[in-house]
């Protein structure tokens, strides 16, 4: 090696050491621009260096270029590493890790609480072996009446406070007209429950509102009784309102069941002491049951003689209401991020 | 309707505390909703169904009272002091249209002295909130709620020609109402009418001429069994509801016309000094018999889940006040009490043993029997999993009401005319169908952006509705979504983007992926399968532009059910990624260039675009656009060559079709 290439190389180590110690200054972005613009600039002494190579003996200049690549490399390593020292950090940045800073949310969304309610019925339903069927909302009077055993004219079309769409068409008040579309389609035995959106000629306050949800149940087979629908409700307001919930039949009258009854489970509020909640009785409506009504049957050409069946009818929006303590029915149709996202 | 403890007691002496009657009655079908104190008295606000007509008056409490307790039942003696009369100075009915009225009694009472009922008899009306007047119509009043048996009292010296004939209106009669309505009565409407003409709208209100006043002194009580969907018609279609009406359209007991009669004319003999003339008149069908019902006991234990006897059931029957024998076949036949229309057929006796052997005595059991074969839902499904990946989006479901109105839409820039209209709303802004959801969903976004959420994703799974070309209404299932404001969560590390169009695209995009579904777009519209939806903006105050899409989702659910995923092999050769630099028109749509090269080789695994450009290094009125191409084979692992060769491939023709050059 030529005395030339010894002396470069010996200033390529001299140039690392002093660039070495001229970075343990640098403090700030300006300082680091000097450093950079001294040591890897065009006017830098390596860059002179570099420039040098050409007069150098054939045999020297790999080793010299190899040598002064590396320094290179070394610099620009060091620069970087200087950059990252001297930039701004945001706060969780760097070996002092806040941990109690708030974590990156993923953005997922809710279900609305009628939604969910239902999927927990649905759920209990669908162990018992109910299937699902839809049906539409706006219905005629055969379907949503007179099918059901509603006599033209008669009071208890009163009960019903339906929304008139015209002469022949209304928006169904219950979910019950989904019963006759079922029967006429299907031969029993049958399960199946219906849920879907109703629709009553009602003002609005906290617990009456023009739209509201329900979900009808049907068994149709050759033995039913009253007592399988208790027992049917009584497991079903365990399973949604938890282990201890009692429950109760009140007769009561709808026209396409016979016997007929309201559903009462005991208040989860007071646990059936009495309280605001639940008027004092300690218990609290949760829907209308009962067993299908011979004419029904044969309204949709079942022969009454031969099955039985029974039904019953929730609110989903009641449901939801006892289940969480939501107490006015409005909420579930203002859609307030502040209620939404509580479920 | 109200009831008073103290006046019940009158017929039924049971000494159980309030409270524990008011249980009791719940528990037989006859919720009491409301208990007040008034004074020594205990009222009772009890919701009878429709059916039970039998019980809308003291009496008719008092019997199921005299059932729960076993206390026993004592209906008023009437004693009656008559004057008889030659029939033509008694009263004189004429029932003309019977099949309206198929029985009509009437008393005639004279020498009356009207004046303030004595106090017991006001104190019973008040205590159920009916006001007194006099005695002659307080008797009425008093005697309707009594027997449940409504009452009218005509003014003798008002009825011109002295007779009442019972009969459909002529079109265009007048009729001037106690309220001082005046009517235009229709040939449906049943009247009582005197020589001249209609002096009461029968079984709901009486008229103005004929009204009892303080100089009255004779009267004529009606007491009739009129038929009750005339009742109900009539009524409703003057919109009169009246205690009258709601007993006769709930269907009366036609046995009880004469003794009701009756007691009102010992009453006014005994306090307003009275002479009650005979005979009465008592027209149409006065014989009326119940027919036999046959119940069998198997049968019914089958529907009760219950094992009685037949004899147990005849004795809940009975204690009912229900005739009971046997048949051949050890069957109960069944006569049920005059008062009982709601008994008619053996699910009804049937419904009247359970009622009487208790609900609560009914043993709780689970369904035994078949459980259908279960079958796919495919829409059940469907619903399910869209509302799943929205919510996995960051989007929040909402439920809106499913009205609107003319404002609303005109807001949302959608003709009124059409959404369907409906007929009898309630409130003022639900007064038509919506015509769609995202009108509804731009005023929940604007509430919550009003309320301060700095980003709004909403989206919505329900039905709309159109006018169909038929006069019938077209319902629809559609999915709506809302994104305005921030596209992600807050957070301390930097400012999230603002919603776009490409955002909402994405989440369709991802729907239809999720749905296995082919997705078009043709502008901001697109098809999802056969479904048919568009992008939209609305203006979300104070969030911005809001960006919506609504969808058709019937055709996805239906084509999904038949849409049968399949797998396809998973290759275990590496893939190789070629970027494309291409310079193009400004106007050329990407998408197409995105399909060219995706069709461009079948090595050709994914397509994506990285960036979009116009401007430094970019022709004027061209831009740049980079594509990132996967390619992957099978069944070997690609070559350079092959890979180079499939990339000149789509070079040629995106040059050749689209005039694409490759950046320098």
């Amino acid at each position: 090696m030529s005395e030339e290439a010894k002396k470069i190389l010996d200033q390529l180590a001299a140039l690392g050491k002093a660039a070495e110690k001229a970075a343990d200054a640098v403090d700030g972005a300006e300082a680091l621009e000097r450093w950079r613009v001294e040591f890897l600039g065009r006017k830098s002494a390596l860059t002179g260096l570099s420039k040098k190579m050409g007069a150098l003996a054939e045999e020297d200049r790999p080793e010299i270029g190899r040598a002064v690549n590396e320094l290179r490399a070394e610099l620009e390593r060091r620069l970087e590493a200087l950059r990252e020292k001297t930039s701004p950090k945001t706060a969780g940045e760097g070996l002092d890790l806040d941990y109690t800073l708030p974590g990156v949310t993923p953005a997922t969304g809710t279900l609305h609480p009628i939604t969910k309610t239902y999927y927990e019925i649905a759920g209990f339903f669908a162990e018992l072996g109910f299937g699902i069927a839809h049906g539409p909302e706006v219905e005629d009077d055969f379907h949503n009446f007179t099918a059901l055993n509603f006599p033209p004219d008669h009071p208890s079309r009163d009960t019903q406070d339906t929304l008139y769409l015209g002469d022949e068409l209304l928006l169904r008040t219950h979910t019950s007209p989904v019963q006759i579309r079922v029967m006429l389609a299907q031969e029993p035995p049958l399960r199946v429950i219906v849920p879907g959106r109703c629709f009553r000629a009602d003002a609005v306050d906290a617990s009456h509102y023009p739209v509201f949800h329900q979900v009808e149940g049907l068994l149709v087979d050759e033995a039913v009784s009253l007592g399988d629908l208790k027992g049917t409700l009584a497991a079903f307001a365990e399973y949604i309102f938890g282990a201890g919930t009692d429950m109760r039949f009140r007769p009561h009258f709808f026209p396409f069941t016979e016997p007929s009854a309201e559903v009462d489970v005991s208040c989860a509020v007071c646990g059936g002491g009495g309280c605001g909640t639940c008027g004092g009785t300690g218990w609290l409506e949760i829907a209308g049951a009962g067993m299908v009504h011979p004419n029904v049957f044969r309204n949709v050409g079942y022969d009454p003689e031969r099955w039985a069946g029974y039904a019953f009818g929730m609110g989903v929006e009641r449901i939801a209401m006892l289940k969480y303590g939501i107490d006015d029915i409005r909420l579930f149709y203002e859609n307030d991020f502040a209620f939404l996202r509580q479920f | 309707m109200k009831y008073s403890l103290k006046w019940i007691r009158d017929y039924c002496p049971a000494t159980v505390p309030a409270a524990k009657l008011a249980e009791q009655l719940t528990m037989t079908g006859l919720e009491v909703e409301a208990i007040s104190k008034a004074g020594d008295d205990v009222i009772f606000d009890v919701e009878v169904v429709p059916v039970r007509s039998d019980c809308l008056s003291m009496i008719g409490l008092a019997r199921e009272i005299a059932f729960l307790t076993g206390a026993p039942l004592t209906l008023p003696p009437v004693l009656l002091k008559e004057v008889h009369v030659p029939k033509e100075l008694s009263v004189d009915v004429d029932l003309v249209d019977a099949d309206l009225c198929p029985r009509y009694s009437a008393r005639l009472v004279t020498d009356l002295k009207v004046g303030p009922s004595p106090p017991w008899l006001a104190e019973r009306l008040e205590a159920v909130g009916v006001r007194s007047l006099n005695n002659v119509i307080d008797i009425t009043n008093f005697v309707n709620l009594e027997t449940g048996q409504p009452l009218h009292a005509f003014d003798l010296a008002k009825l011109r020609g002295r007779k009442l004939i019972i009969r459909r209106a002529g079109a265009g009669e007048k009729l001037v109402l106690i309220d001082d309505r005046e009517l235009e009565l229709c040939s449906e409407d049943l009247v009582i009418a005197d020589a001249d003409g209609p002096v009461a709208l029968a079984g709901v209100m009486g008229g103005r001429d004929s009204e009892v006043s303080p100089s009255t002194e004779a009267v004529v009580i009606e007491s009739a069994h009129f038929d009750a969907v005339s009742v109900r018609q009539t009524a409703r279609r003057y919109g009169l509801a009246t205690e009258s009406s709601y007993r006769f359209e709930r269907g009366t007991d036609p046995t009880a016309t004469m003794a009701a009669a009756d007691r009102a004319a010992a009453l006014m003999a005994e306090l307003a000094g009275g002479t009650v003339l005979a005979p009465p008149a008592d027209e149409g069908q006065t014989e009326w018999s119940r027919p036999a019902i046959v119940l069998r006991p198997a049968r019914a234990n089958m529907l009760m889940g219950t094992s009685l006897t037949g004899e147990d059931m005849a004795v809940l029957l009975r204690r009912l006040n229900f005739e009971v024998g046997l048949d051949r076949m050890e069957n109960l036949v069944i006569s049920a009490p005059p008062y009982r229309r709601d008994v008619n057929s053996e699910i009804d006796v049937t419904e009247e043993v359970a009622r009487a052997y208790g609900y609560d005595n009914v043993e709780a059991t689970l369904p035994g029997g078949r459980i259908p074969a279960p079958k796919r839902l495919p829409r059940e499904e469907f619903e399910r999993e869209a509302r799943d990946i929205l919510a996995s989006a960051g989007f929040t479901e909402v439920f809106t009401p499913s009205f609107t109105n003319p404002e609303q839409l005109a807001d949302a820039g959608l003709d009124a005319g059409a959404a369907v209209p409906v007929a009898n709303p309630t409130v003022s802004q639900f007064s038509h169908l919506r015509p769609a959801l995202w009108p509804l969903l731009a005023e929940v976004a604007s509430r919550n952006g009003h309320g301060g959420a700095p980003s709004v994703l909403i989206f919505e799974l329900g039905n709309v509705f159109a006018p169909g070309k038929k006069g019938e209404v077209v319902e629809r299932l559609h999915l709506a979504l809302l994104a305005a404001g921030e596209a992600r969560p807050r957070h301390w590390s930097g400012t999230p983007p603002e919603v776009d169009f490409f955002f909402a695209k994405g989440v369709v995009e991802a729907l239809a992926r999720a749905f296995d579904a082919p997705l078009e777009w043709g502008g901001r519209e697109f098809r999802v399968g056969e479904g048919e939806g568009v992008c939209l903006t609305a203006a979300v105050e104070p969030l911005g532009a809001g960006q919506i899409v609504e969808l058709d989702v019937t055709p996805l659910w239906e084509s999904a059910a038949e849409a049968r995923r399949r797998y396809r092999p998973v290759s275990r050769f590496p893939s190789v990624v070629r970027d494309l630099a291409l310079v193009l028109d400004e106007g050329q749509a990407a998408g197409d260039i995105v399909a060219a090269v995706r069709n461009s080789s079948e090595l050709v695994r994914d397509v994506d675009v990285f960036d979009v450009f116009t401007g430094k290094g970019v022709p004027a009125g061209h831009k740049s656009l980079g594509v990132r191409v996967r390619y992957q084979a099978e069944d070997r692992t690609l070559t350079d060559e092959e890979v180079n060769a499939a990339r000149e491939e789509a070079v040629k023709t995106l040059a050749a079709e689209f005039g694409a050059k490759l950046r320098a």
